[in-house]
């Protein structure tokens, strides 16, 4: 697809993303918008996700392990059709099915998440069913670095290395930034590429922002017949897309004010 | 226990394809039949827990029938996140099996007591809680396991233990039943501790007292109407179970019988909000803890002077 279409697209999804954040008062606007790129990507090339389909389990699946950026993917469904503007602004609002973590009560939603380094593991055991089934869809799961700091991501590693799940895709949103510090200070960043490197996975690295190095990067993959699965380390921005929101650390928690969301909503036309 | 588990699911395996046994390490000398059998379908996936549950929560999506085992604390508190976000929240179709119930595995120390698991796990919406006491409820049980299609925790004793129902005898998950049936005076128990109450319950009949002992299999949800027809027909009953008072079988009667209009007298045998230290194997535990037959027997003997001295 024409790579300015995704561009549009991205850009309109953080116009909605910001101006619902803004209205709500809610979090994580800045990890929403880190994976604002790889999701329209993912769902626009990648994955054949439909109004028609969302509902059938034989399918390509995705996964957001990382739930505080629900939103995000909530976006998506409304874009695609699943969910209603109505639908998508209701989200954090009191009585609505669309809370500040991902739910898969709502419409297209397969896995609820919210507490970290549980998506991995849910993924692994939706791949090893589609393995045994002999099918050929794939699990796509999509990790944030901050996230790499739970055990149990590293437990299901090593299952899904050994059982060699090539039909599994991880995405890992390197923003650099977590909750109450930059990721480098917890677990640096040179020390996680060398530990996901040495898990015996197809490790590739990628800037989650650019359409076309992910469009060459998702073709290799493709075309190369896998003997195990795969991790894409896509470097990103938190906070992307607005200036003042970009690599600031308090845009996990704030919500735009009524001058800060006239600004986001200009730098995002 | 934990053969019978196996045996049992052995057979289901044969007629469902879907079934998928995953454990943590465990099952030495006990699994490895069914892993001849289904080497496709079992999975050692390590000691790692919460990947085992998460796992099962993604196979059960996309459509298999799962059972995870380990001992107990491993495969519940190890995971409690897993099994309270990633299974039960979705209510999806994933047994998780743990052995060693109370202090089964007594001489390991606390690390692998069993105590304290029930009340953990009974606060977590759409989790089914069975803890059969002999292994012809586990048969039964695991074979409702098979189209249940919500999550349960089986909770299993150990190995050797007796059964005590009648093979004729009907169980169901959600029903509560009597072992035998006696009069005025019921015992109340789940798990193998049942052969320490059913000891008690035959010495008191030597005594001429023929008192009803009742396994109650189904922790959760609980046999509602069962328990009121309890207390209709008995004054005495005697609550015993091999688990903190806290969070066990009592508070969930209590739960039933809070307006006790029957007039019931209770009297609850369990362990006191503690941690056991120290060694020994599960006789010198209930020993220690007064819940042994003799014990059992004791304090059914002290309430009945009692009641009729007042």
């Amino acid at each position: 697809m024409d790579h300015n279409f995704l561009i549009e697209k991205a850009k309109k999804m953080r116009r909605d993303i910001v101006q619902i954040v803004s209205s709500t008062k809610s979090s994580h606007i800045g990890s929403m918008f880190s994976i604002v790129d790889i999701l329209i990507y993912l769902f626009y090339e990648k994955i054949e996700f439909t109004k028609e389909n969302c509902m059938q389990t034989n399918r390509d699946k995705f996964i957001l392990s990382k739930g505080h950026a629900s939103l995000a993917l909530y976006s998506i469904l409304y874009d695609k059709d699943i969910i209603t503007k109505d639908d998508l602004y209701s989200y954090c609002k009191d009585g609505s099915c669309l809370i500040g973590h991902l739910d898969h009560k709502v419409k297209g939603v397969d896995v609820s998440t919210g507490s970290l380094g549980h998506g991995l593991s849910i993924s692994a055991g939706m791949a090893l069913a589609n393995k045994m089934n002999n099918n050929d869809h794939r699990v796509y799961c999509l990790l944030g670095d901050g996230e790499c700091n739970e055990g149990s991501v590293w437990e299901a590693l090593i299952f899904v290395s050994n059982n060699k799940l090539k039909n599994l895709v991880i995405i890992l949103d390197a923003n650099k930034l977590q909750g109450f510090d930059y990721c480098e200070k917890i677990l640096p960043e040179s020390k996680l590429i060398d530990l996901l490197e040495s898990m015996g996975l197809n490790f590739y690295e990628v800037n989650g922002h650019n359409f076309e190095e992910m469009k060459l990067l998702f073709n290799k993959i493709k075309d190369h017949d896998n003997d195990n699965a795969t991790i894409i380390f896509a470097h990103t921005i938190k906070g992307k897309g607005v200036s003042f929101m970009e690599n600031k650390l308090e845009w996990h928690y704030k919500s735009p004010n009524e001058v800060e969301l006239k600004q986001a909503l200009m730098e995002l036309q | 226990m934990r053969t019978t588990f196996i045996r049992t699911l052995e057979k289901l395996a044969e007629l469902n394809k879907n079934i998928v046994l995953l454990t943590g390490d465990l099952g030495f000398s006990v699994f490895e039949d069914f892993q001849k059998k289904f080497p496709d379908r079992f999975f050692n996936v390590g000691i790692a827990e919460q990947n085992m549950a998460g796992l099962a929560a993604g196979l059960a999506l996309n459509g298999k029938k799962v059972f995870i085992y380990s001992i107990i604390p491993f495969v519940t508190f190890r995971c409690l996140e897993q099994i309270r976000n990633d299974i039960c929240y979705p209510n999806l179709d994933v047994v998780i099996v743990g052995v060693g119930s109370g202090v089964s595995y007594g001489s390991a120390g606390f690390s692998h007591h069993a105590i304290d698991d029930v009340g953990a796990l009974k606060s977590i919406p759409n989790l089914t809680i069975l803890a059969p006491s002999d292994p012809l409820e586990v048969e039964r049980l695991v074979l409702e396991c098979v189209d249940y299609k919500h999550p349960v925790y089986l909770r299993l004793g150990k190995n050797n233990e007796v059964s005590i129902n009648d093979p004729e005898i009907d169980i169901k998950i959600g029903k509560a039943h009597y072992v035998y049936k006696g009069k005025d005076i019921a015992l109340v128990t789940y798990g193998n501790i049942i052969e320490e109450v059913n000891s008690a319950c035959k010495k008191l009949g030597t005594l001429g007292r023929n008192v009803s002992l009742v396994s109650v299999p189904t922790l959760k949800p609980m046999d509602v109407s069962f328990f009121q027809n309890l207390f209709e027909t008995h004054k005495y009953i005697f609550i015993i179970e091999e688990h903190n008072k806290i969070g066990g079988l009592g508070d969930s009667i209590f739960r039933i019988n809070k307006n006790n209009l029957n007039r019931n007298i209770f009297e609850h045998l369990a362990v006191n909000d503690q941690f056991l230290c120290g060694a020994g194997n599960n006789k010198y535990f209930r020993k220690e803890l007064g819940l042994d037959s003799e014990a059992i027997f004791n304090s059914v003997i002290r309430v009945l002077e009692k009641s009729l001295d007042s």
